[in-house]
């Protein structure tokens, strides 16, 4: 019987071939985006879901009775609406650029349309002071107040600059936050921007679940640094804080944020059998950093991979897949 | 030649090929592509690992994180082939990450033909192109077919099946035939 299961095992191994249809179409993809353009705009995957806007969600709303012209009149309402609210979009933008022109400020139009900047969101309670923050963290104040002192070294000493002196440092008001939504342009897209919502609960549950502090990119150097990274590190987001400097008269607000850094290894190469890179934690102490919120970049996705090693998974969305290669 | 002509003609545009990511390649490739990989990991008992690994996904913006087990996924729709596309080949390379030395090689080639057909993927749903971007396309689709020969033992279509399983008992006859002249050599020789 076993030499049986074993002879067809091998007569199934001699027939077994990729010769079939859906190997064969994708040789032909290439020419057809040379001929017809992109391929994404024929995908019928946007139809299926049409089928549930136009269609289901209509009967739905219907009294199930004699439905088809109810869905009709549904949907028709819905897209007059949603054209009529683009249009108001569209002519708001155009007002905006022409009283700018008026005022004779030398502002192109262009600018108008300004990049949003990240918002922070979900104050902490009990976080109104350096030390309250400490605790609420659970960390090392020390620690903080040492990361926060070499980041004010490196900004330009203005009157907006931050006290380099602690005794100062400890008074300053301060607001702790658990959220902050990010902007990131589109991929191949102008004007359009996707919301990268990233946590940062500290040592708290985030909906009732363990707590989340999201793994982000930080520009921490210029495109020759970090070998395959381009200039970007990976971090880990520990928290986020306003601080006002209320000693000065510009009384200026600095939004910063505490991360732990992670490593790239081999100098941030791919590495050659998985190719990916990886990433670990720092062996040295200074893993901790102070970044204004303007360096964090985006969300970025690691996976597990072995004690204190992270997979960087860069196939993870189009941008992040155009970026490193 | 004639009867080709002929019956092209009977062919409507709408019954051309149309390239298509949710059939062809969510449902098509990638179908086709789970099943190998299922295969390879059971093979080299790296089922847990890559179980554990999956469990672990961290979230991301525009990517649901799977609430089930791997196995337990029973519906793979178009939006859960496309969630697979962005992690598989790092939790892949995850739950592989130490290969015993016998294994590097296989492990290698596999994780290179995952990774060459997601790549191949991403880049065909880029919104616009450029001749670098098809050239790119071109080379990660021929690195797929140069190593996709490392998951051939897993590929068994119900047709293969089918036929093997013609083959399997049509020997099995043939063998009684021959058991059957060899144990009673007698009466055949009696007729």
């Amino acid at each position: 019987m076993i030499a049986r299961t074993d002879r067809r095992a091998d007569l199934i191994q001699c027939e077994n071939h990729f010769n079939f249809i859906k190997m064969h179409f994708l040789t032909h993809f290439a020419s057809h985006v040379r001929r017809f353009g992109s391929i994404s705009i024929y995908s019928t995957d946007i139809g299926e879901l049409a089928h549930k806007d136009q269609i289901k969600d209509g009967y739905r709303r219907s009294n199930k009775n004699e439905a088809a012209r109810q869905i009709f009149s549904h949907y028709g309402r819905q897209h007059g609406i949603g054209i009529r609210l683009q249009t108001i979009e569209a002519l708001s933008k155009v007002q905006y650029g022409i009283v700018v022109a008026d005022r004779g400020m030398e502002m192109p139009t262009v600018s108008s349309r300004s990049t949003p900047r990240p918002v922070l969101k979900g104050r902490m309670k009990n976080t109104s002071t350096l030390t309250e923050l400490c605790t609420a963290l659970d960390m090392h104040c020390s620690n903080i107040m040492e990361e926060i002192l070499r980041f004010i070294r490196q900004t330009a000493a203005d009157d907006q600059r931050l006290p380099a002196d602690p005794a100062e440092l400890w008074l300053l008001p301060l607001e702790g936050f658990a959220h902050l939504e990010i902007p990131v342009p589109d991929f191949q897209e102008t004007d359009r921007f996707q919301i990268h919502r990233a946590r940062c609960t500290g040592t708290k549950a985030f909906r009732n679940s363990g707590s989340r502090n999201d793994w982000m990119w930080v520009q921490a150097g210029g495109e020759a640094n970090y070998g395959d990274l381009r200039g970007r590190l990976l971090a880990r987001l520990l928290a986020l804080f306003k601080i006002s400097n209320i000693l000065t008269e510009a009384a200026a607000v600095h939004r910063l944020s505490l991360v732990g850094i992670l490593d790239p290894i081999n100098g941030a190469r791919f590495h050659i059998p998985s190719g990916y890179i990886r990433v670990s934690n720092r062996i040295n102490s200074r893993d901790m950093r102070i970044v204004s919120i303007g360096a964090v970049i985006g969300q970025a996705q690691v996976i597990p991979s072995g004690e204190k090693q992270w997979i960087v998974n860069h196939r993870i969305d189009l941008r992040t897949f155009n970026e490193i290669y | 030649m004639k009867q080709c002509i002929h019956r092209t003609q009977l062919r409507k545009p709408a019954d051309l090929h149309k390239p298509d990511l949710l059939h062809n390649i969510y449902l098509g490739s990638f179908k086709h592509m789970i099943e190998w990989v299922e295969g390879f990991l059971k093979k080299h008992k790296w089922e847990q690992a890559f179980d554990n690994a999956w469990k672990v996904i961290p979230p991301y913006p525009g990517f649901s994180v799977p609430k089930k087990a791997y196995r337990e996924i029973t519906p793979w729709q178009g939006k859960e082939m496309s969630n697979l596309g962005h992690c598989i080949s790092a939790i892949f390379a995850s739950a592989m990450r130490n290969p015993h030395s016998s294994q590097y090689q296989d492990f290698k080639s596999a994780l290179k033909c995952v990774s060459a057909l997601v790549d191949f993927t991403l880049m065909a749903q880029y919104r616009s192109h450029t001749p670098d971007t098809l050239c790119y396309m071109e080379s990660y689709l021929q690195t797929f077919h140069q190593t996709k020969d490392i998951f051939l033992k897993f590929h068994t279509s119900k047709a293969t099946r089918a036929q093997a399983n013609r083959q399997d008992r049509e020997l099995s006859e043939l063998m009684a035939d021959q058991l059957a002249k060899e144990v009673h050599p007698r009466t055949v020789a009696n007729y």
